[in-house]
Protein backbone atom coordinates (compact mmCIF):
# COMPACT_ATOMS: atom_id res chain seq x y z
CA UNK A 1 0.00 0.00 0.00
CA UNK A 2 1.30 3.58 -0.40
CA UNK A 3 0.31 6.04 2.10
CA UNK A 4 0.20 9.60 2.75
CA UNK A 5 2.81 12.41 3.51
CA UNK A 6 2.09 15.29 5.86
CA UNK A 7 -1.43 16.25 4.66
CA UNK A 8 -3.85 13.66 5.93
CA UNK A 9 -6.11 13.90 2.45
CA UNK A 10 -5.91 13.67 -0.60
CA UNK A 11 -5.28 9.89 -0.46
CA UNK A 12 -4.73 7.19 -2.54
CA UNK A 13 -4.36 3.01 -2.27
CA UNK A 14 -4.05 -0.06 -4.07
CA UNK A 15 -4.76 -3.04 -2.76
CA UNK A 16 -6.03 -6.37 -3.33
CA UNK A 17 -10.40 -7.34 -3.35
CA UNK A 18 -9.06 -9.82 -0.52
CA UNK A 19 -10.33 -9.61 3.17
CA UNK A 20 -8.05 -8.40 4.99
CA UNK A 21 -6.52 -6.11 2.54
CA UNK A 22 -10.02 -4.21 2.22
CA UNK A 23 -10.27 -4.14 5.60
CA UNK A 24 -6.70 -2.72 6.86
CA UNK A 25 -7.69 0.13 3.63
CA UNK A 26 -11.13 0.91 5.28
CA UNK A 27 -8.86 1.44 8.65
CA UNK A 28 -6.33 3.01 6.73
CA UNK A 29 -9.40 5.42 5.30
CA UNK A 30 -10.61 6.10 8.56
CA UNK A 31 -7.85 7.29 10.35
CA UNK A 32 -6.98 9.28 7.62
CA UNK A 33 -10.31 11.27 7.70
CA UNK A 34 -10.42 11.37 11.43
CA UNK A 35 -7.34 13.29 11.15
CA UNK A 36 -8.75 15.70 8.30
CA UNK A 37 -11.69 16.79 10.87
CA UNK A 38 -14.13 14.72 9.25
CA UNK A 39 -17.41 14.81 11.36
CA UNK A 40 -18.63 11.41 12.68
CA UNK A 41 -21.89 11.04 11.06
CA UNK A 42 -20.28 11.91 7.80
CA UNK A 43 -17.20 9.30 8.70
CA UNK A 44 -19.42 6.88 9.22
CA UNK A 45 -21.68 6.95 6.37
CA UNK A 46 -18.56 6.77 4.05
CA UNK A 47 -17.48 4.15 5.76
CA UNK A 48 -20.35 1.94 5.30
CA UNK A 49 -20.35 2.97 1.53
CA UNK A 50 -16.78 2.15 1.12
CA UNK A 51 -17.07 -1.17 2.85
CA UNK A 52 -20.47 -1.78 0.76
CA UNK A 53 -18.52 -0.81 -2.54
CA UNK A 54 -15.17 -3.11 -1.64
CA UNK A 55 -17.66 -6.12 -0.86
CA UNK A 56 -19.71 -5.88 -4.20
CA UNK A 57 -16.09 -5.72 -6.17
CA UNK A 58 -14.87 -8.98 -4.44
CA UNK A 59 -18.38 -10.73 -4.47
CA UNK A 60 -19.03 -9.75 -8.25
CA UNK A 61 -16.71 -7.95 -10.32
CA UNK A 62 -13.87 -10.25 -9.18
CA UNK A 63 -15.92 -13.39 -8.19
CA UNK A 64 -14.52 -16.77 -9.58
CA UNK A 65 -11.40 -15.16 -9.95
CA UNK A 66 -8.25 -14.21 -7.85
CA UNK A 67 -8.65 -10.91 -5.47
CA UNK A 68 -7.87 -8.52 -8.34
CA UNK A 69 -6.63 -4.69 -7.52
CA UNK A 70 -8.21 -1.76 -6.24
CA UNK A 71 -7.28 1.66 -6.47
CA UNK A 72 -9.03 4.11 -4.00
CA UNK A 73 -8.52 7.63 -3.87
CA UNK A 74 -9.85 10.17 -1.54
CA UNK A 75 -9.59 14.00 -1.83
CA UNK A 76 -11.75 16.94 -0.42
CA UNK A 77 -13.78 18.60 -3.19
CA UNK A 78 -14.76 22.09 -1.65
CA UNK A 79 -17.42 20.78 1.44
CA UNK A 80 -17.63 17.17 -0.08
CA UNK A 81 -14.96 14.25 0.19
CA UNK A 82 -14.86 12.83 -3.24
CA UNK A 83 -14.05 9.23 -3.73
CA UNK A 84 -13.29 7.08 -6.75
CA UNK A 85 -12.71 3.30 -6.50
CA UNK A 86 -11.25 1.80 -9.73
CA UNK A 87 -11.01 -2.31 -10.49
CA UNK A 88 -10.43 -4.32 -13.36
CA UNK A 89 -12.52 -6.78 -12.70
CA UNK A 90 -16.33 -7.44 -15.07
CA UNK A 91 -18.57 -4.67 -15.75
CA UNK A 92 -21.47 -3.79 -13.56
CA UNK A 93 -24.54 -6.03 -15.29
CA UNK A 94 -26.27 -3.57 -18.04
CA UNK A 95 -23.51 -0.84 -17.72
CA UNK A 96 -25.04 0.83 -14.59
CA UNK A 97 -24.81 0.07 -10.77
CA UNK A 98 -28.27 -1.70 -9.45
CA UNK A 99 -30.38 0.62 -7.93
CA UNK A 100 -31.27 1.96 -4.62
CA UNK A 101 -34.31 -0.48 -3.86
CA UNK A 102 -34.98 -2.10 -0.10
CA UNK A 103 -35.69 -5.39 -0.24
CA UNK A 104 -39.03 -6.09 0.59
CA UNK A 105 -39.24 -6.51 4.32
CA UNK A 106 -42.73 -6.72 4.31
CA UNK A 107 -42.65 -10.81 4.43
CA UNK A 108 -42.83 -13.70 6.78
CA UNK A 109 -40.06 -13.91 8.90
CA UNK A 110 -38.49 -17.04 7.50
CA UNK A 111 -38.66 -15.20 4.35
CA UNK A 112 -36.56 -12.27 5.48
CA UNK A 113 -33.14 -10.80 3.09
CA UNK A 114 -30.34 -11.78 4.31
CA UNK A 115 -28.53 -9.09 1.63
CA UNK A 116 -29.37 -7.16 -1.26
CA UNK A 117 -28.94 -4.34 1.13
CA UNK A 118 -25.85 -3.02 -0.03
CA UNK A 119 -26.44 -0.74 -3.11
CA UNK A 120 -29.77 0.64 -1.09
CA UNK A 121 -26.78 2.20 1.31
CA UNK A 122 -24.27 3.47 -1.49
CA UNK A 123 -27.37 4.63 -2.83
CA UNK A 124 -28.89 6.74 0.30
CA UNK A 125 -25.69 7.34 2.38
CA UNK A 126 -23.87 9.04 -0.58
CA UNK A 127 -24.86 11.97 -2.53
CA UNK A 128 -23.73 11.63 -5.60
CA UNK A 129 -22.59 8.48 -7.64
CA UNK A 130 -21.36 8.30 -11.61
CA UNK A 131 -20.35 5.20 -12.88
CA UNK A 132 -17.62 4.58 -15.85
CA UNK A 133 -16.01 1.89 -17.39
CA UNK A 134 -13.09 3.14 -19.33
CA UNK A 135 -10.31 0.88 -20.30
CA UNK A 136 -11.08 -2.06 -19.22
CA UNK A 137 -11.80 -0.50 -15.64
CA UNK A 138 -14.58 -0.01 -13.59
CA UNK A 139 -14.69 3.65 -12.09
CA UNK A 140 -17.26 4.51 -9.31
CA UNK A 141 -16.94 7.95 -8.31
CA UNK A 142 -18.58 8.81 -5.00
CA UNK A 143 -19.39 12.51 -3.44
CA UNK A 144 -20.66 12.83 0.24
CA UNK A 145 -21.45 16.39 1.10
CA UNK A 146 -22.05 17.78 5.05
CA UNK A 147 -25.58 16.80 5.67
CA UNK A 148 -27.84 18.53 8.22
CA UNK A 149 -28.34 17.35 11.91
CA UNK A 150 -25.51 14.74 13.29
CA UNK B 1 -15.23 -14.81 17.51
CA UNK B 2 -15.73 -13.54 20.90
CA UNK B 3 -18.93 -14.33 22.43
CA UNK B 4 -19.49 -14.47 26.70
CA UNK B 5 -22.78 -15.91 26.84
CA UNK B 6 -24.79 -16.31 29.96
CA UNK B 7 -28.06 -17.16 30.79
CA UNK B 8 -30.32 -14.57 33.03
CA UNK B 9 -33.61 -16.49 33.87
CA UNK B 10 -34.09 -18.59 30.90
CA UNK B 11 -32.87 -15.83 28.24
CA UNK B 12 -29.44 -16.54 26.40
CA UNK B 13 -27.43 -13.32 26.74
CA UNK B 14 -25.08 -13.18 24.13
CA UNK B 15 -22.84 -10.35 24.19
CA UNK B 16 -20.69 -9.93 21.18
CA UNK B 17 -17.14 -8.84 21.70
CA UNK B 18 -15.45 -7.56 18.54
CA UNK B 19 -15.96 -4.28 17.35
CA UNK B 20 -17.25 -5.39 13.61
CA UNK B 21 -19.41 -7.58 11.68
CA UNK B 22 -19.00 -7.47 8.41
CA UNK B 23 -17.63 -9.85 5.48
CA UNK B 24 -14.44 -10.53 6.96
CA UNK B 25 -16.43 -11.75 10.20
CA UNK B 26 -20.09 -12.43 9.31
CA UNK B 27 -19.79 -16.53 8.31
CA UNK B 28 -17.44 -16.82 12.12
CA UNK B 29 -20.06 -14.14 13.68
CA UNK B 30 -23.20 -16.42 12.78
CA UNK B 31 -21.42 -20.07 13.67
CA UNK B 32 -20.72 -18.22 17.07
CA UNK B 33 -23.81 -17.27 17.95
CA UNK B 34 -25.77 -20.07 16.92
CA UNK B 35 -23.10 -22.57 18.78
CA UNK B 36 -24.08 -19.74 21.81
CA UNK B 37 -27.48 -20.21 21.52
CA UNK B 38 -27.52 -23.75 22.16
CA UNK B 39 -31.05 -25.56 21.76
CA UNK B 40 -32.69 -24.30 24.52
CA UNK B 41 -36.13 -22.89 24.49
CA UNK B 42 -35.52 -19.26 25.55
CA UNK B 43 -35.39 -16.17 24.29
CA UNK B 44 -31.82 -15.28 23.03
CA UNK B 45 -30.39 -11.30 23.47
CA UNK B 46 -27.60 -10.22 21.23
CA UNK B 47 -25.51 -7.85 23.67
CA UNK B 48 -24.25 -5.49 20.73
CA UNK B 49 -22.72 -2.98 23.02
CA UNK B 50 -18.59 -3.73 21.78
CA UNK B 51 -19.87 -3.55 17.88
CA UNK B 52 -19.41 -0.23 16.22
CA UNK B 53 -19.97 -1.34 13.00
CA UNK B 54 -22.11 -3.65 10.56
CA UNK B 55 -22.35 -4.17 7.19
CA UNK B 56 -24.79 -5.39 4.68
CA UNK B 57 -22.88 -8.93 5.29
CA UNK B 58 -23.12 -8.37 9.34
CA UNK B 59 -26.75 -7.36 9.00
CA UNK B 60 -27.36 -10.63 6.89
CA UNK B 61 -25.68 -12.64 9.46
CA UNK B 62 -28.05 -11.07 12.35
CA UNK B 63 -31.13 -12.54 10.20
CA UNK B 64 -29.35 -15.66 9.75
CA UNK B 65 -29.15 -16.42 13.56
CA UNK B 66 -32.77 -14.92 13.60
CA UNK B 67 -34.18 -17.67 10.98
CA UNK B 68 -31.85 -20.32 12.47
CA UNK B 69 -33.61 -19.88 16.09
CA UNK B 70 -37.11 -20.96 14.37
CA UNK B 71 -40.72 -18.93 14.86
CA UNK B 72 -40.83 -20.36 18.73
CA UNK B 73 -37.25 -18.41 19.87
CA UNK B 74 -37.07 -14.58 19.71
CA UNK B 75 -33.85 -12.70 18.93
CA UNK B 76 -33.73 -9.30 20.54
CA UNK B 77 -31.17 -6.84 20.09
CA UNK B 78 -29.41 -4.67 22.94
CA UNK B 79 -27.06 -1.77 23.59
CA UNK B 80 -26.62 -0.64 19.99
CA UNK B 81 -23.92 1.43 19.40
CA UNK B 82 -25.56 5.07 17.22
CA UNK B 83 -24.15 3.57 13.94
CA UNK B 84 -25.39 -0.10 13.96
CA UNK B 85 -28.55 2.09 15.30
CA UNK B 86 -28.83 3.95 12.56
CA UNK B 87 -28.32 0.77 10.19
CA UNK B 88 -31.18 -0.75 11.24
CA UNK B 89 -33.17 1.93 10.85
CA UNK B 90 -32.01 2.71 7.04
CA UNK B 91 -32.64 -1.04 6.11
CA UNK B 92 -36.00 -0.73 8.65
CA UNK B 93 -34.47 -4.07 10.59
CA UNK B 94 -35.87 -2.14 13.58
CA UNK B 95 -39.14 -3.08 12.71
CA UNK B 96 -38.37 -6.63 12.15
CA UNK B 97 -36.48 -7.03 15.77
CA UNK B 98 -36.94 -5.98 19.17
CA UNK B 99 -34.18 -3.19 19.99
CA UNK B 100 -33.31 -2.88 23.62
CA UNK B 101 -31.60 0.16 25.60
CA UNK B 102 -29.39 -2.39 27.37
CA UNK B 103 -28.99 -6.19 28.36
CA UNK B 104 -30.73 -5.40 31.58
CA UNK B 105 -33.68 -4.16 29.95
CA UNK B 106 -34.16 -6.86 27.78
CA UNK B 107 -34.36 -9.36 30.07
CA UNK B 108 -36.19 -7.02 33.03
CA UNK B 109 -40.00 -7.81 33.72
CA UNK B 110 -41.12 -5.64 31.48
CA UNK B 111 -39.62 -7.33 28.54
CA UNK B 112 -42.14 -9.22 27.18
CA UNK B 113 -41.86 -10.67 23.93
CA UNK B 114 -44.46 -7.49 22.27
CA UNK B 115 -42.62 -4.46 24.80
CA UNK B 116 -39.99 -4.07 22.89
CA UNK B 117 -39.84 -0.51 21.21
CA UNK B 118 -38.61 0.04 18.07
CA UNK B 119 -36.42 3.10 18.70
Amino acid sequence: MQGQKDKPLPFELDFAASPGDMRRALDRISLALVAAGLGAARLSRVELVLAEVLNNIAEHAYAGQPAGRVRLRVAPDGDCLRTVIRDRGRPMPGGNPPKAALPDMDVPRDALPEGGFGWYLIHTQADALEYRREGGENRLELRFAPRPGR
Amino acid sequence: MELDSSNIDGIQVISVKVDRIDSVSAIRFKDAVRAAAGEGPGRVVLDLSQVTFVDSSGLGAIVAVMKHLGPERKLDLAALTPEVEKLFRLTRMDTVFGIYPDAVAATGPAAGPNRATGS
